[in-house]
């Protein structure tokens, strides 16, 4: 069943989506295949990056075919006890983790796990796609969504607070949100609610796609997700930190800092600091970071990561 | 003779091996029961083993004594392991003691701060950084930096000191008395006391700025600088500044606390607090911020003992600090101060006497009267060790073992005052993204949450299982049955997946927009079924003896649909015409999603306990309806004859004769019914948003204990405090299950002794 979903996604991505403008950084190099690659690589974690992880393995094993990479992603949160009790060698989280996390993993192994950036993300703020909604401010998204409204905004319950007219002044603010093993759950609370709570109305889906399902069902919708889960049944708002017009969620505005809710998508591994890296993890992550492993992720919706980043990162692991 | 009377006897005699397979079936079977209960009470017992510790104190234990040279010292602090703590003397000095027996005393060389008279120096735990402000009003930022090194095979930790450049607060060189900064990402906060040689007190402050993107840091520059004297009353004697930059707490000698809010640059004098209200209240002894500097805990020399939190007033519309906690009082003036860098714990102490508490629940996790009076602590940055520094200049280090200090059963069932929050609320919100994040873990919502679906969904599926089971086994013909029950088994069987995928994506947007319609249905059907019963009853009788027994439903199907139909195509209407409001703009809607918070007050929710119960109904009318049918079909014929035969009705017979007596069986029906709803979890997982709400209305969604399992388990790491709170779930589960079992256990009982008779 996934298989034909990622497989579809694929498809409708590479026939309409992927004409987008987004180009990959030309210093990135290209990726040379090595010798002697085999084996099987667990990865679980993040939601978001699961479709992500699923390409990036495909492409994977149609080089190394003796590859086998099982992928399980319900939440960045279930990656580091995944790592900790090496039930997986990949955790792809869309937060960094925790100090609780890496106190336990440390707790385990005596060291701490090695983070991994592998792509960038505009955390998108969907709403139905007939909601003439234009440009919100951090301060109105803390409005809508916080018990606590930390960035001192007024409370908004439903449309015409925020200045529609007509049919939509009178309609309630429908919030949909993910659970809270997801990262991106976390990442909203603490850029967006400024480390306040959410409100007990918020409805917590399971996973990305379920958002944006139900966003695109619901006409007073209003969600965030992963850039990547965007559908043609819902549209990403621009965002401004301070208000006035927003940042549309591009890769330009992600790197340049104007769009306020851009962040890395990492993937966590253990990586002993007295013992070399598996040859598997390093070729996998030497891929991810080539030219063909970031052209992946703009096929997915979202942005490559610049090379000295990308070299920065491989040069970690040794 | 003897012989014959033997065989005689022998041939009545069961033989040996049927009293031996007897004799050993009584015994498997008395085991296998054993053994089933013995299963449940070691499942019972392994849930309690889960749950115990989160009802536990913290445990520390003094672990070893180390002298350091003696001194007046300002500040303890240590690194993540425990390894290399430092002690940070008045004059600015540091020292690194090791803890172990022949690990020599580091005493770094402070070079930046060669041509420099300290005058105040801080440490800021969250950071590892200290602060140091000079004579000449200058102030430089000094990274403490740990980091552990792998390559003799153990770990060895190594400690550096990285001072940043000087800089200076205010333009005229006054000496900075006390200084105070946060290090948030893009700016940072300075703010120090600085006191020049007319003997003028001033409050001034600096900002640092560096610029921040994806890419990394880049350059630091000098921001603002201010003096905020002139908006001070009185004279300032102590700042904290919290480490997201925006808030600037500063205590005057009036036992004020004044509240600047710096944000966009600007700085506003927003509040001034009286920690201790009343004439006759001791003055103000320390303020210190707990970990997330949300919450502030303010202590006065009589070791009355207040948090303050950040929350906003709605009715002014701003962000104020307010009362929100209450500590046990300390027997006098806190003399030591630490706080954790885990969770809201702090560790605080007056004379000889420390305590450990934690902020949410305002409890003491463990206290003790030591041999010492303690002048300085530190909890290491794991909650696993505490260190004291006592007045004879010996560091006391102590192992902490508390995991689960946001446990315990204020925390699960009593209203707590949250951080941020205007007011106390029962909450659940388990998780957050950063380690300062307060968890909230009320059970109160989730009990509520899985009544208010079991209420809705048995609302639903009662009656039409119940009436159906009196009709099928009752007035219908026999021979349907052979096809109704399997076709209701049927039902029983669908996967709840599919039940709660079909409710979320196909039924939740249907019944959105068709309310009115919905609960046409609920009203027309029964009434066009009563008032078609009526119009047959009144039929002449030779039209009735047209249709056979048990055949009438046939001609009542065709009505049934058409009444559905009529009632789909009303709901539109009736909306029109009832759930009429009026917008801002003086223009009427007809919309029943409106109408409803409009009228009632209440929200209205796409994904609903209307949808759940609905859905869920599907899910539990199979089960009461086949137990409730079996009860129903076993009351024996003869009584069922003897009534029809005295005169009375069909109908009569089945409600004074056979229900009646069949009444425990569909009291047990109910029973099982109202269990698989309580359990129930996919389809309320996916049907409902999963909102922990605390409100019974029928269009708000809401969360289970079961579905909350289902949704935290993944992430929550073994043995963690939440890990043992979803285990709390299940065993309150467990526990009203359990409840709710015996007590219709009881009932059952007394009604079968009731109708024995008959």
């Amino acid at each position: 069943m996934k298989k034909v979903i990622v497989s579809l996604y694929v498809m409708v991505l590479t026939l309409g989506l992927a004409s987008a403008q987004v180009k990959v950084d030309p210093d990135l190099p290209s990726y040379k295949p090595v010798s002697g690659v085999s084996g099987n690589l667990n990865s679980v974690g993040s939601d978001t990056l699961n479709n992500l992880m699923a390409l990036w393995a495909e492409g994977f094993r149609k080089i190394y075919p003796n590859v086998r990479i099982g992928i399980e992603g319900k939440g960045s949160s279930t990656a580091p006890p995944a790592l900790i009790e090496g039930t997986a060698q990949l955790g792809p989280m869309s937060r960094a983790m925790k100090s609780t996390e890496l106190d336990k993993f440390e707790a385990q192994h005596g060291y701490k796990p090695t983070e991994i950036k592998v792509a960038i993300d505009a955390l998108a703020v969907f709403v139905h796609k007939d909601n003439p909604i234009e440009s919100l401010s951090m301060k109105e998204i803390d409005g809508m969504f916080s018990s606590t409204r930390k960035l001192g905004g007024k409370e908004i319950t439903n449309w015409g607070d925020l200045g529609l007219t007509g049919q939509w002044a009178a309609l309630p603010i429908s919030l949909y949100g993910r659970n809270s093993a997801s990262g991106t759950y976390g990442f909203f609370k603490e850029n967006a609610l400024a480390k306040g709570d959410f409100r007990g109305t918020v409805k917590e889906q399971p996973g990305s796609s379920a958002v944006v399902q139900g966003i695109a069902s619901d006409l007073g919708g209003i969600g965030y997700s992963g850039i990547g889960y965007m559908t043609s049944g819902v549209r990403a708002v621009k965002l401004s930190k301070e208000g006035g017009e927003g940042a549309e969620p591009t890769s330009e505005n992600a790197l340049n800092g104007k769009y306020p809710l851009a962040r890395f998508l990492y993937v966590y591994v253990n990586d002993s600091p007295n013992e070399k890296i598996d040859l598997l993890v390093k070729e996998f992550f030497t891929f991810v970071l080539s030219k063909e492993g970031q052209e992946i992720v703009v096929k997915d919706g979202y942005f490559p990561i610049p090379a000295s980043i990308a070299k920065q990162t491989l040069d970690q692991l040794q | 003779m003897m012989k014959r009377d033997k065989q005689w006897e022998n041939r009545f005699a069961a033989s040996k091996v049927t009293l031996m397979a007897d004799k050993f079936m009584n015994q498997f079977i008395r085991a296998g029961g054993l053994l089933v209960i013995l299963t449940v009470m070691l499942i019972f017992v392994f849930i309690l083993l889960e749950i115990l510790p989160l009802f536990r104190g913290a445990q520390i234990k003094e672990l070893r004594t180390a002298a350091i040279p003696p001194g007046d010292y300002l500040a303890l602090g240590v690194d993540e392991w425990t390894e290399r703590p430092f002690v940070l003397r008045r004059d600015g000095r540091l020292l690194f003691p090791g803890l172990d027996e022949g690990t020599e005393t580091l005493v770094p060389e402070l070079d930046f701060l060669r041509d420099h008279q300290v005058t105040s120096v801080t440490y800021g735990q969250e950071t590892q950084q200290l602060i140091y402000g000079t004579a000449l009003g200058e102030f430089v930022i000094v990274d403490i930096v740990y980091s552990a090194n792998f390559s003799t095979g153990s770990r060895v930790v190594d400690v550096e000191l990285r001072p940043g450049n000087m800089y200076p607060l205010g333009e005229r060189g006054e000496a900075i008395l006390a200084i105070a900064y946060a290090g948030a990402d893009r700016s940072k906060v300075i703010v120090g006391i600085t006191e020049g040689a007319d003997g003028e007190r001033h409050l001034r402050m600096a900002t640092l700025t560096q610029t921040m993107s994806l890419m990394g840091p880049g350059e630091i520059e000098v921001g603002l600088m201010m003096d905020l004297t002139a908006e001070l009353p009185g004279v300032p004697q102590e700042v904290l500044v919290s480490q997201n930059g925006r808030s600037i707490l500063v205590r005057n000698d009036r036992d004020e606390v004044a509240y600047f809010q710096f944000v966009a640059g600007e700085v506003e004098l927003r509040q001034l607090i009286r920690p201790f209200e009343g004439s006759d209240a001791a003055p103000l002894a320390k303020m210190n911020f707990l970990f997330g500097d949300t919450t502030v805990l303010f202590t006065n020399s009589d070791g009355v003992s207040y948090g303050f939190s950040l929350y906003m007033h709605d009715d002014v519309g701003k962000m104020l600090w307010g009362k929100t906690k209450e500590f046990p009082p300390l027997e006098g003036a806190p003399s030591v101060y630490a706080k954790s860098l885990r969770n809201k714990g702090f560790l605080i102490g007056h004379g000889n006497q420390v305590s450990l508490r934690y902020a949410t629940t305002a409890s003491v996790r463990w206290k003790k009267r030591l041999d010492y009076e303690p002048r300085l602590a530190a909890v290491s940055g794991k909650y696993d060790r505490i260190l004291l520094l006592d007045n004879q200049s010996n560091l006391h280090l102590f192992s902490l073992n508390d995991p689960h200090p946001e446990a315990g059963f204020a925390a699960y069932f009593s209203r707590i005052w949250y951080e941020g929050n205007p007011e106390p609320e029962y909450k659940w919100q388990s998780t957050g993204a950063s380690d300062d994040f307060e968890p909230k873990l009320s059970m109160i919502p989730l009990i509520v949450g899985t009544f208010k679906g079991t209420i809705y969904a048995l609302l639903f599926a009662v009656p039409i299982a119940l009436l159906g089971a009196i009709y099928v086994s009752q007035f219908q013909h026999p021979k349907f049955k052979s096809y109704v029950k399997p076709t209701m088994e049927i039902m029983a069987s669908l996967p709840s997946v599919v039940l709660g995928f079909l409710a979320a994506l196909w039924l939740a947007p249907i019944v959105e927009t068709r309310v009115p319609s919905f609960l046409l249905f609920v009203i027309a059907i029964p009434v066009v079924a009563m008032f078609s019963g009526a119009l047959w009853s009144r039929l002449p009788k030779r039209t009735r003896l047209l249709c056979p027994d048990g055949f009438e439903f046939i001609g009542f199907l065709p009505i049934l649909v058409l009444t559905w139909i009529a009632a789909w195509y009303l709901g539109p209407v009736i909306e029109r015409i009832f759930f009429v409001i009026e917008t801002d703009a003086g223009r009427k809607v007809a919309d029943f999603r409106l109408w409803w918070p409009a009228v009632t007050g209440n929200r209205f929710e796409q994904r609903n306990a209307l949808v759940v119960g609905f859905i869920m109904g599907f899910a539990v009318i199979p089960i009461i309806f086949t137990i409730a049918e079996d009860a129903l079909s076993n009351v024996p014929r003869s009584l069922s004859s003897a009534s029809l035969a005295l005169g009375a009705s069909r109908w009569q017979t089945a409600l004074r004769v056979v229900l009646p007596t069949a009444s425990a069986g569909i009291f047990s029906a109910i029973m099982i019914g109202l269990g698989r709803a309580v359990g129930e979890t996919m389809i309320v997982l996916m049907a409902t948003g999963n909102t922990p709400l605390l409100d019974l209305n029928i269009f708000s969604g809401m969360r289970t204990l079961s579905a909350n399992i289902a949704v935290e388990l993944p992430e929550a790491p073994k043995e963690g405090t939440l890990y043992r709170t979803l285990f709390l779930g299940g065993f309150l589960l467990f526990l009203m299950t359990f409840i709710v079992n015996t007590m219709a256990e009881l009932l059952r009982q007394h009604l079968r002794g009731k109708y024995k008779t008959i």
